[in-house]
């Protein structure tokens, strides 16, 4: 593999190889996988783990792809009930409880039919559409399944939401081939595998692969080249820049921007009275394809959160309760798959009015026991809900660390042990049985409170 | 209401007031201290609904009465006035006079029916006990109290009176625990009590200002303590104190001793470089020698050694040194007595083997 010139993001110099570092990492398979001890390619420290987002990116070479699954919640209600295929399939909540369209496959978004639209919308658009309820614990499998493919060829995946992820595969050149190769390779796997369609673009950086993966849907694969960054963003419309929205967009309009052309040869000066310094600069920085955020898998992830938005509004205490455990359990094995402990547990309630509440509280020492977060919470829950009807409920734990010192406790140091190898076994049991295989006594009564869900 | 006392007598008992009034509470009257008059002195009462102080000055009473003003506000004037000139204070027409000197200040005031009372309540079991010692017990075992609301029943210091007829008092945060006793000179029945912490810093804080013997009141749901003519009482924490006698270990088989102060930096430095959370360190305990390693996550390290009488086996063990600085800094001795088994184990600390005091810290896994 031709070594690509690497940059410093922190400090913009070059990277300078680590005295007595490999020349070239030996990459095993079989290791890529969770608490994967594989020296960081990237940066070639061999101190330094792979995926602990050390800071380098190959600025000249197109290494981050960018999948996502087209229309990915309709697709796989149309594999799983093959009879529907060929009909305009909406995915969302009952017209008459206020559902939104969650997902809607491409026959259907020939009538008009997007996300987020009120269900009663698309129907009356498209009376003939088949509407299906969504299936968040179906998806959210499916999903698992996809990463399961990315992570083949690199443990550097991003997830962005359960369709889409980001994926940094410039440690994986030497072992599969090209970006390119590796992105066939992908949507080989998933078409299948799994019988779906994917969208992937490549680029030098995310901003570039997002736009490139969003440009031929569906089935779309679009590669930007390192040296070919203005050729493929000038003639776009600025809406392409993730950001610029109709106010944005109309705002530019009124400058005489129309294309990125346009907006990357104008001015600060231009900008600035419109948008701000801050999102001038940004815009610019669009404009010219420049973005240095790096990949950050999961297992580097600052925090942790899963919410539920309510098709009516809840304030029965059981069924608020159980979609919380739902979520804290979904949460903590997330927690435990990226092999972290938290510290720091969040309470997100938003009620009827749309007025919004985030409660938090520390612990002593992190953890990642469920039933030990899950007491927390439920005293947050005692201490911030009153009863009112809450639209949306949502759980997170951040200030994550490595499990490596731990302080044991003096008293409820065997609880702990036995409750980690409880989880372990309930995590065992879901990867290999499925999600509905094993439930904690109070969240299965509730599972009634099925979540409304928007596709992004 | 009509009264003159010294400005040094009556600051000394505002301030006490002072402390248990919470800044921001939601009871508007509980930022106010009550003042009354008695039997020449003013009598000054103060709470927050769970800890509550009485508190008196002598006064020459002119008209009798009772009326509360802003704490705060009371304090900043009368540390203000002159210290050596007698206050005049007087009630007019819901405003409360003060003079001294050329001073005149005129402060708001609110009812006093509608102060709650400092209870006095219940029949309970009392002891009697040198208030200097009493204070050194709290000042051995109040910094490890918890702070975790979660576990509410660790946030607070445990008063136990055992069977045999000994004052105990335990506080721990899980991770660590301090423990001492004092054995009584009369025979009470056993209970357990556990006092939350701003009551614990006031009846050290009572303890140390005021000379001589104490007493300490203990029912089921109040402590109460009696210093010379001043009274705090609190409400306790009405949870169960985690059975803190099986976490002491009385089986450790090796004895280390090091010297206190030299360990206390050791400790110090290395810290320099370990977490900052978390500040683990790892002690190699061995014959002769105990070295102590840290490091962080930018790869820097730490490394000292201190001589250390120890012939036992050789014990990896982790901490968190904040923790053993901790106990270190509560100590008087030269040396520590450090009793352990293995490195996963907890261990005991103590000035001697038979101190009053003892400290068990939790490993950290490392």
């Amino acid at each position: 593999m031709a070594m690509a010139r690497r940059r410093n993001v922190a400090d913009g110099r070059p990277a300078i190889r680590p005295e007595g570092a490999p020349q070239a990492v030996r990459l095993r398979v079989t290791a890529l996988g969770k608490g994967s001890a594989i020296p960081c390619a990237p940066c070639l420290d061999p101190n330094r783990l792979w995926g602990s987002a050390c800071g380098f990116i190959y600025e000249d070479m197109s290494t981050i792809l960018h999948v996502d699954m087209d229309a990915f919640f309709a697709s796989v209600e149309i594999r799983d009930h093959p009879e529907h295929e060929g009909k305009p399939v909406i995915v969302g909540g009952r017209a008459d409880a206020r559902g939104v369209v969650a997902a809607a496959n491409y026959i259907a978004r020939t009538f008009g039919i997007h996300s987020a639209m009120p269900v009663s919308t698309a129907l009356r658009l498209c009376p003939a559409a088949v509407l299906l309820p969504p299936r968040l614990d179906r998806y959210s499998e499916v999903s698992h399944q996809i990463r399961a493919i990315f992570e083949r060829f690199t443990p550097v995946v991003e997830p962005l939401s359960l369709d889409e992820a980001f994926l940094d595969v410039s440690g994986s050149l030497a072992l599969f081939g090209s970006a390119q190769t590796i992105g066939h390779k992908i949507k080989t796997m998933i078409r299948n595998e799994l019988g779906m369609t994917a969208s992937i673009g490549i680029a030098p950086n995310k901003l570039l692969a997002k736009i490139a993966s969003d440009l031929e849907k569906p089935d779309g694969f679009v590669v930007v080249p390192a040296d070919g960054i203005q050729a493929f963003l000038d003639p776009l419309p600025v809406s392409r820049i993730w950001g610029v929205g109709r106010v944005a967009e109309r705002k530019l309009k009124g400058i005489a921007i129309h294309s990125i052309e346009d907006l990357r040869k104008t001015t600060m000066k231009q900008l600035e009275p419109l948008f701000g310094q801050k999102t001038g600069r940004h815009l610019l920085a669009c404009a010219q394809g420049v973005d240095s955020r790096p990949v950050i898998p999961d297992r580097e992830a600052k925090s942790i959160s899963h919410e539920r938005t309510f098709p009516q509004d809840v304030d029965q205490e059981d069924v608020l309760y159980g979609t919380l455990l739902g979520l804290t359990e979904q949460v903590m094995r997330r927690l435990r798959n990226a092999d972290k402990l938290a510290r720091c547990i969040e309470l997100k309630l938003r009620f009827a009015d749309f007025s919004t509440i985030t409660r938090s509280r520390h612990l002593a020492a992190p953890t990642d026991v469920t039933s030990e977060i899950w007491h927390v919470l439920q005293q947050l829950m005692q201490q911030h809900w009153n009863g009112q009807p809450v639209r949306l409920a949502g759980m997170g734990v951040s200030e994550l660390q490595h499990p490596k010192a731990r302080q044991a406790d003096l008293f409820l140091e065997k609880k702990h042990v036995h409750q980690q190898k409880v989880d372990r076994v309930e995590d065992e049991v879901r990867e290999r049985f499925g999600k509905q295989a094993i439930h904690r006594g109070s969240a299965s009564a509730t599972s009634s409170a099925k979540p409304n869900l928007h596709d992004s | 209401m009509h009264i003159t006392l010294s400005r040094m007598d009556m600051l000394q008992a505002v301030q006490r007031c002072q402390n248990i009034v919470e800044r921001r509470h939601t009871v508007p009257i509980l930022s106010n201290i009550c003042l009354n008059t008695g039997d020449n002195e003013l009598v000054m009462t103060a709470t927050d609904l769970e800890v509550g102080i009485r508190t008196q000055g002598a006064a020459t009473i002119h008209q009798a009465g009772r009326i509360t003003v802003a704490a705060r506000k009371l304090f900043d004037v009368l540390k203000e006035l002159n210290a050596d000139a007698d206050i005049d204070i007087e009630l007019d027409n819901a405003f409360l006079n003060i003079k001294s000197g050329r001073s005149r200040f005129r402060l708001a005031t609110m009812p006093a029916d509608d102060f709650p009372d400092v209870q006095e309540d219940e029949e309970s079991s009392s002891i009697h006990i040198d208030g200097a010692d009493l204070a050194t017990m709290i000042a051995s075992t109040s910094f490890a109290m918890s702070n975790d609301e979660t576990r509410k029943y660790l946030t607070g210091t445990l008063f136990e009176i055992d069977k045999q007829g000994c004052l105990n008092l335990a506080a721990t945060d899980g991770h660590r625990l301090a423990l001492t006793r004092a054995s009584l000179e009369q025979t009470v029945e056993a209970s357990q009590s556990i006092v939350p912490r701003k009551a614990v810093m006031e009846i050290r804080k009572l303890c140390e200002d005021i000379p001589g013997q104490v007493t300490l009141n203990m029912s089921d749901r109040q402590i109460r303590l009696t210093a010379a003519s001043h009274m705090l009482t609190s409400k306790l924490i009405d949870a169960r104190f985690p059975s803190y006698e099986d976490v002491i270990p009385a089986n450790n088989p090796e004895i280390a001793i090091a010297d206190r102060n030299g360990l206390d930096q050791i400790l110090r430095r290395i810290m320099i470089v370990a977490n900052e959370f978390t500040h683990d360190v790892r002690l190699q305990i061995k014959p002769g020698e105990l070295m102590v390693f840290s490091h962080n996550t930018d790869q820097e390290q730490a490394e000292e050694s201190i001589e250390l009488d120890y012939n036992g086996p050789e014990v990896e063990i982790g901490f968190n040194a904040r923790y053993i600085r901790d106990v270190l800094s509560v100590m008087h001795g030269d040396t520590v007595r450090i009793s352990l088994k293995d490195g996963l184990s907890p261990v005991l600390l103590k000035e001697e083997e038979d101190s009053a005091a003892s400290f068990v810290i939790m490993p950290m896994r490392i």
